[in-house]
């Protein structure tokens, strides 16, 4: 085979960019092990106190985490260029099959969706409540003022506005748009059919803003309007939270205790989720992956303290612990991650 | 002074309306300014958290630019040059192609490519991945600006210097930098100036991090791409405000500064 | 001869030529090297005529991003170039002679003004006074947010005033001045020098200055997205929240995990691409004739 033959620029071109790579790769320190992880923004806090914490029990054991989405986290795994994707929801066949190999999903902390309005008029006024059934029929378009009969009918205590109603959701692909969707959808296929489920979604009357503080604050400063977010933004933005009927049970809002029940029994705050950090089953290098099952199986043993009410990281990050039989059956999980076919639990 | 026209076969005066019509068109073109200065001054607050996150964009988009420009810049001029200097072969005829259509991609496509050239090959968002992103967008303009300069240098003078014997790179190189030694600088700096203000070309680069501590390979913040995601910060836009205040201020300074030095643009 | 100073000389000169063929190869190289990259991840082409424009049902179709595009760069250009190529033939001519170059340089700092603090503007002020002003004085089923193809519109226009000002006044500054002085002592007024000498000899350049606006418009992805509301659907009015191919990919193409998505991500950069390069090579080479004499 004839050599090719490449011209200056061409060369020069590689080499600087080997070079940038290099520099950018942040090479880890002779005798140090560098564990790369990526994805969602909302858990960045969480990692880091993770990370602090773990770091002081393994001086010698690196954990880069970077905030940069949870698609972008799943995508750098597939790439094999991180370790372990964080993700504000399950990753979906496609996304799966985009990693090819056979991946751990694991909930490690619990959290939950709110969905707040901006009522101007209702100050003081009783909880709003709604459910999904409505909700849904708010975001296909289909029920437009806030003076429908459906949400009067759930809402008998409550003046409600004679205006319209404008809904705002993520125009980035968000964990929190997936797990929306997937929940409405599972009461109404007419949303299922004319909306879709998973990250990146187009309402048909929906605003669109950019993550969720963005939906925060576009919620906050649009009378009318209602969105999704993370419970710890529409703490933070100060929007007016709506309590959440779902089947028979009576309007919950998200407190600790409704999403705790929620997560352990099934009743309790119908938004309830997980995030969830995503490792390959077997990873492609041993001592990495080894580091990376004893980091999981603490972040789901020890780790877990950080989150207990009143703790610093469990108030600045704004989630909860995971209840004591999720985590159990992670650690177990994490238990079947191999390499070359032995345990890498095993493997000190 | 006199304004007339015709009108048919009539002269009619026009009078002031020339003027009226021309101080409203300037009022439009100034009036979005001045709002714009307005309500950022309504909602500046300078307190600690918006100074220190002033202070680290203000080293990040430091830093940032001037890697970037010192990709862009020697490559840029060399290019330019070249194109200049051989205005008949066909290498030279396409490359200044490439330049014109180069400095019309928008900088988000820029921002895509690099974020496929660089972050997913090293697998981090990391200052050289943004400032490849910058000199991608820098160097066109650059580019450009050196052939304008050097073929804006009258031939008499070039041919002079051609006939002492003198290489025709040697000469160029020459006559750029002593004959029109400010006007390049003061382009190189309307081309930092638009550096400073880019958001898309670093969105997926660099995106945004905390205080630099010395190492390249971690995400790092930048003025624009702070002002850019901090506008929903529940703050009230204090941070967006400054940061793009202290961009108008820097940018505006920069440019007028520039102006004086150059007064023969385009 | 074959002495070392001379075979220095030799060396040099070709080293010289190698370098320069190869900066001259850099532009070229730096193109090709900004397609190919969009075009391996680029979707077949077939699914870009769908109408909607929806990931999560696989729908990829650009029209809905192009029809953002067209309308927001429309309005906003259409708006703003008459304004400023009016606003610049006054400073340039009809202007006192002490307030043209102060002006000029105005135009010139205001068009420094990145397109980011544009967006903050765009929200913190266009955005509120369109859903609370413009919008129930425009129509009678206001949508109430204030997000949309006007709000985009409004912002692009006040982006593109400066820049096509400042471009059309040098434009006007390079008319030479004989061309002036003899039609002054032919008895012209400054009107009539203006309108039937200084303008046809500028027409095609000042159109070059208008092509600028129009490509950077059409590529401003930053401050559009921030106004503009982020819903990839059809808009049906100029109320209507909406994106455009630029806006798309701000939101998009970081946290797109299906390789479909990615791809039509990657297609959009390309026709972004395309139209930005090709409006930027059209206007260099409007801008680049030199005004004949009339």
């Amino acid at each position: 085979m004839r050599p090719s033959r490449t011209s200056a620029p061409e060369v020069s071109r590689r080499a600087a960019l080997f070079a940038l790579g290099a520099l950018a790769t942040g090479c880890a320190r002779p005798g140090e092990i560098l564990l790369r992880g990526a994805g969602a923004t909302l858990p960045t806090h969480l990692y880091e106190s993770w990370v602090a914490a773990y770091g002081s029990l393994r001086p010698r054991l690196r954990i880069d985490y970077l905030s940069i989405g949870s698609g972008g986290g799943l995508r750098q795994l597939a790439d094999h260029t991180v370790d372990f994707g964080a993700s504000d929801v399950e990753p979906d066949d496609v996304e799966r099959a985009a990693i090819a190999d056979e991946v751990l999903v694991l909930p490690v902390a619990t959290s939950a969706l709110a969905v707040a309005v901006c009522l101007p008029e209702g100050a003081g006024a009783p909880t709003l409540v709604l459910d999904f059934a409505s909700l849904a029929r708010i975001f296909t378009g289909e029920i437009s003022r806030w003076d429908d009969p459906a949400i009067a009918r759930l809402n008998p205590r409550r003046q409600l506005p004679k205006r319209d109603l404008v809904p705002i959701a993520r125009s980035d692909g968000g964990g929190s748009t997936a797990i929306f969707t997937r929940r409405l959808a599972a009461r109404s296929p007419e949303l299922a059919r004319s909306v879709g489920v998973g990250r990146s979604v187009t309402f048909p009357t929906a605003v669109g803003a950019r993550g969720s503080d963005g939906v925060a604050a576009t919620v906050a400063a649009t009378p009318g309007s209602i969105g999704y977010v993370e419970v710890t933004h529409a703490v933070r933005a100060g929007l007016e939270i709506v309590a959440l009927a779902e089947g028979d049970g009576e309007a919950t809002l998200p407190t600790v205790e409704a999403v705790g029940r929620a997560i352990t029994s099934g009743e309790g705050y119908p938004l309830a989720s997980h995030t969830y950090l995503v490792a390959l089953t077997r990873p492609r290098d041993a001592i990495t992956g080894a580091a990376l099952a004893h980091f999981v199986r603490w972040v789901l043993g020890p780790g877990q303290a950080l989150l207990a009410p009143g703790e610093p990281t469990a108030i600045a990050s704004g989630f909860l612990p995971l209840p004591a039989a999720s985590a159990a059956r992670g650690r177990a999980a994490v238990a079947a991650m191999t390499f070359d076919g032995r345990p890498l639990l095993v493997i000190d | 002074m006199s304004s007339e026209t015709k009108l048919g076969r009539r002269r009619v005066s026009l009078g002031w309306l020339p003027h009226v019509v021309g101080v409203g068109a300037l009022f439009v073109v100034l009036a979005p300014a001045l709002s714009l200065v307005a309500t950022l001054l309504q909602r500046v607050r300078l307190d600690s958290a918006v100074l220190r996150a002033l202070g680290e964009a203000v080293v990040g988009s430091l830093i940032l630019v001037s890697l970037g420009l010192s990709l862009a810049v020697p490559l840029g001029i060399a290019a330019g040059v070249h194109v200049a200097t051989h205005p008949r072969t066909r290498l030279a005829k396409l490359a200044s192609v490439a330049i014109d259509i180069l400095s019309g991609v928008p900088s988000i496509v820029v921002g895509v490519v690099a974020y496929a050239l660089v972050v997913l090959p090293t697998g981090r968002f990391s200052v050289p991945a943004g400032a490849v992103a910058l000199a991608l967008v820098a160097f066109p303009e650059v580019a450009r600006s050196t052939t304008d300069l050097v073929a804006s240098v009258p031939t008499p003078v070039v041919d002079t210097a051609l006939s002492l014997g003198v290489s025709s790179w040697r000469v160029t190189t020459f006559l750029l930098l002593r004959a029109r030694g400010a006007a390049l600088v003061a382009s190189l700096a309307a081309v930092a100036c638009r550096s400073l203000g880019e958001v898309a070309p670093l969105l997926f680069t660099t995106a945004s991090g905390a205080a630099f501590d010395g190492s390249l390979g971690a995400p790092m913040s930048s003025l624009a791409v702070e002002a850019f995601l901090s506008v929903h910060t529940p703050d009230g836009g204090a941070r967006a405000a400054t940061l793009s205040l202290f961009l108008v201020a820097a940018t505006m300074t920069i440019a007028l500064l520039v102006r004086r030095r150059a007064p023969r643009s385009a | 001869m074959l002495d070392a100073a001379h075979l220095r000389a030799e060396l040099r000169s070709s080293v010289a030529g190698w370098l320069g063929r190869a900066s001259g190869a850099l532009p070229v190289a730096i193109l090709v090297t900004i397609v190919g990259v969009l075009a391996s991840a680029a979707l077949a082409l077939s699914s870009l005529a769908d109408e909607r424009f929806d990931p999560a049902l696989g729908r990829f179709g650009l029209w809905p991003l192009a029809a953002g595009t067209a309308a927001t760069t429309l309005v906003a250009i259409g708006l703003a170039a008459p304004v400023a190529l009016v606003a610049a033939v006054w400073v340039s001519e009809l202007a006192p002679v002490a307030w043209r170059r102060p002006l000029a340089s105005l135009f010139e700092g205001l068009g420094a003004i990145p397109a980011v603090v544009y967006g903050v503007w765009g929200r913190f002020s266009v955005v509120p006074f369109v859903r609370d002003h413009v919008e129930p004085a425009l129509t009678s089923t206001p949508r109430g947010h204030g997000f949309g193809i006007a709000s985009a519109a409004c912002v692009l226009a006040a982006m593109s005033l400066p820049l096509i000002a400042s471009h059309a006044a040098a434009v006007l500054r390079g008319v030479p001045e004989p061309l002036r002085m003899t039609a002054f002592s032919l008895g012209a007024t400054r009107w009539r020098v203006v309108s039937d000498v200084v303008l046809p000899a500028a027409r095609s350049r000042l159109f070059g200055a208008v092509a600028l606006g129009v490509g950077r418009a059409v590529g401003e992805s930053i401050a559009v997205a921030m106004v503009i509301g982020g819903r990839t659907a059809t808009p049906t009015g100029f109320f209507d929240a909406t994106s455009t191919l630029a806006a798309v990919l701000v939101d998009g193409y970081v946290d797109a995990t299906h390789p479909e998505h990615v791809g039509a991500l990657a297609v959009v950069a390309l026709v972004l691409a395309a139209i930005g390069g090709g409006a930027s090579a059209v206007a260099r080479r409007f801008l680049s004739n030199a005004p004949r004499p009339a």
